[in-house]
């Protein structure tokens, strides 16, 4: 059990999301002389615990005047708190001066699609950091056009500024999981009325979608890319994926929620791999006012839009059910 | 909107150099660093670094508004 926990599941989708978001427990403490408090462990510092009473006051108590099962927990909590690789790397590849991309390629020549087995009908695939589970067997072009927009996408997310620190910060490839029917994609965690999600955490980051919503054809039991399709929900997701933990907070959604939209429509062109920052502005336009429908994912608010007061906006509990904008 | 309101910071607000969300994600960074995330809001952190002294959030939705009909759009507040 641990006081502060920094489990934060962000599950991003297009139609509906959920926000766990969970720092801190309040708990009962007992001292040496059998008297109780409520509150959160803040930090550990020189032999004291600093605790948050349930009044909002903090204070520092001495550990050795708590009783046994408390000086425990306290323990557990500070073996907890040591850095992780991840915060000590970050610092060395700070780049927040770096200008903003007018477009992204990725390097063809350097950018392979690996098959690294089957087992129990799921099929994996690697990419240089993603790793790609699919309980279906797709067409090898179906295979290269995803694993480019994948790589695509980091690429992106690379040259710019707020993601500086995505190489170094984590060693694994992110999983994304693909189901072939939506039951399926329910069943293993999937959101109802979603069309992909990621589930942010600091050691476990992973994305499942559904092939319903990612611009693919079925022929037969064949899955094939649909080149004229809306594949924007793997990049979004990806983006969630990519997105610095720290910038996930309840009055942020606006933002986490934005640059995934931001970065998933801009122009990207499969044949060149690239995505093109010139006319995104034309992209992020129609996909805010005209673009919604089964085919195409898009808000659809028209040009004329009443939306809740920023304040209002940026701190809504739920970004995505209350008090969004409406079209007039 | 939520895009729309990213596109703005990062494309059209004051310098057109991201500094504002800039500073904001820094802030964040400092925060989880920190380990601060109780002492320290978010809407904390967005009224110093997007706001400030001098620019309110009536200010901010009179700029995005203005700069949202550039674009073609009109927005309404509630």
């Amino acid at each position: 059990m641990r006081s502060i926990t920094k489990l934060c599941w962000i599950v991003s989708i297009i139609s509906l999301g959920l926000n766990y978001f969970t720092q801190a427990q309040m708990r009962e403490w007992t001292n040496t002389q059998g008297q109780k408090i409520q509150a959160e462990l803040i930090s550990v510092q020189s032999g004291k615990a600093q605790l948050k009473l349930s009044n909002g006051l903090d204070t520092l108590y001495p550990i050795i005047n708590l009783c046994q099962s408390d000086q425990e927990f306290i323990q557990l909590f500070s073996n907890s708190e040591q850095p992780t690789q991840s915060s000590a790397t970050h610092q060395t590849t700070l780049d927040w001066d770096k200008p903003w991309p007018k477009e992204a390629q990725l390097d063809l020549s350097s950018h392979t699609a690996e098959f690294t087995g089957e087992s129990e009908g799921i099929y994996t695939y690697e990419t240089a950091n993603f790793t790609f589970l699919s309980d279906v067997k797709l067409a090898t072009t179906a295979i290269r056009n995803f694993s480019r927009i994948f790589e695509a996408t980091h690429a992106y997310a690379s040259a710019i500024p707020f993601f500086h620190d995505i190489h170094n910060s984590s060693s694994r490839k992110i999983p994304i999981e693909v189901y072939n029917f939506k039951r399926d994609y329910i069943k293993n965690g999937g959101i109802e009325g979603s069309a992909g999600v990621c589930f942010v955490r600091k050691d476990n980051t992973h994305i499942k979608v559904c092939f319903d919503y990612l611009g693919v054809k079925r022929i037969g039991s064949n899955i094939s890319f649909d080149y004229s399709g809306d594949s924007t929900t793997i990049p979004h997701e990806i983006v969630h994926a990519l997105t610095d933990i720290a910038y996930y907070d309840n009055d942020m959604k606006w933002f986490t929620e934005g640059i995934a939209e931001y970065m998933s429509n801009t122009e990207y062109s499969l044949g060149q791999t690239k995505y093109k920052l010139i006319s995104i502005e034309r992209y992020i336009k129609s996909a805010t006012t005209t673009r919604g429908n089964k085919k195409y994912r898009g808000r659809n608010l028209g040009n004329n839009i009443t939306m809740p007061k920023l304040h209002s906006f940026m701190t809504q509990p739920n970004f995505f059910d209350s008090g969004n904008p409406k079209k007039n | 909107m939520g895009c729309l309101l990213t596109y703005y910071f990062i494309h059209l607000d004051d310098k057109k150099d991201q500094a504002r969300i800039k500073n904001l994600l820094k802030s964040l960074k400092d925060r989880e660093e920190k380990r601060a995330w109780r002492e320290i809001t978010g809407i904390s952190l967005i009224e110093k670094h997007l706001l400030g002294e001098e620019y309110s959030f009536e200010n901010l939705e009179q700029d995005f508004a203005k700069a949202m009909k550039r674009l073609g759009i009109t927005i309404n507040y509630e």
